[in-house]
């Protein structure tokens, strides 16, 4: 699952070469950075999420076995260290963009103000509407890429399940996202 | 019923393989419902917008970030090493006072006996406990 490059830089890395853990970094930044801003937004925690997964990784680097590929346990970690802090955000009653999440039907409210928003900037926010356990699922699969098996394994639930959080929550999006780029285009 | 179903089934399609029956089913739908057809490409939209989503990267110099942080973690210590320091942590003033305790008792001995011999003070003496039992003490 480890490729021999990977492979040699993880040994080095043990050995205490920093610089190969570094080209590590430098190969999975932007797939953690879609993981960590997909769940939580693009806030200043994200960077901290970001480098708190590589360093636990760092610190988890004689348990790896390799039986997964490295980018594959880098985002499980990423994705277990956001929801802690969607969690944690959670019980202090603060929100991203100040809005509850997984009520959509609220947001057609905001049609209006969102409508000057680009694309980009739309696209966004209305994954941050989506519940953490729709929104995990959708940014695993359709940002990241993931088959529906990888993304099973990664959220530790079965594949029924990824299925079916997929279908939710893309029909959750719709209605949050359907309008809002008919307004926007 | 039957119209969720289908729905369900549209869904699925872009995540799961189908079975040929499932395939059949979908695509006789499809020719026949506008609804249907419509929806489909509201969701191959919606997955678009969503692939082509934007930030995927972090601040600058973040590898070096990482590394910094890294490297200003403390050396994390073996389990010999941190059974030492516990058992260092939890003796070091139980020795300390036994050591003060000693030292006193020599100190009060050497004090107290006149003719006591200064070896004597560090040893135990030669009576028996029927002996030091029966000496008064007042």
């Amino acid at each position: 699952m480890v490729d021999q490059t990977e492979k040699e830089w993880i040994e080095k890395t043990k050995k205490g070469d920093q610089t190969a853990f570094k080209q590590l970094v430098e190969k999975y930044q932007n797939l953690i950075a879609a993981t960590v801003i997909g769940m939580v937004g693009q806030i200043p925690e994200a960077d901290d999420i970001g480098q708190e997964t590589f360093i636990r990784f760092y610190q988890s680097l004689g348990k790896f076995r390799g039986e997964s590929s490295v980018g594959t346990y880098l985002t499980r970690i990423a994705i277990n260290l956001s929801l802690n802090e969607l969690r944690r955000r959670k019980r202090q009653n603060t929100y991203f963009y100040n809005n509850p999440e997984g009520n959509p039907e609220d947001f057609s409210k905001e049609k209006n103000t969102e409508e000057k928003e680009d694309i980009n900037q739309i696209v966004r926010s209305s994954v941050q509407k989506l519940e953490p356990k729709y929104r995990s699922v959708i940014v695993l699969r359709l940002i990241n890429g993931y088959s529906t098996k990888e993304t099973s394994q990664i959220l530790n639930v079965p594949l029924g399940t990824v299925l079916s959080r997929l279908a939710r929550g893309q029909e959750r999006l719709k209605k949050i996202l359907t309008p809002l780029l008919r307004g926007a285009s | 019923m039957r119209k969720k179903r289908i729905l369900k089934l549209l869904y699925r399609s872009f995540d799961d393989d189908l079975s040929e029956e499932e395939i059949r089913l979908l695509e006789k739908e499809l020719k026949v419902s506008e609804a249907l057809r419509r929806e489909k490409e509201t969701i191959i939209a919606n997955r678009k917008a969503i692939v082509e989503y934007p930030s995927r990267s972090f601040k600058p110099f973040f590898a070096e970030r990482v590394i910094q942080r890294i490297t200003s973690m403390p050396e994390k210590k073996n389990s010999a090493e941190v059974f030492y320091h516990t058992l260092k942590a939890v003796f070091w003033k139980t020795a300390i006072i036994g050591a003060v305790c000693l030292i006193a008792l020599i100190l009060f001995n050497i004090g107290v006996g006149q003719n006591l011999p200064s070896e004597e003070a560090f040893y135990i003496s030669d009576l028996t406990y029927e002996e030091i039992t029966q000496i008064p003490l007042f």
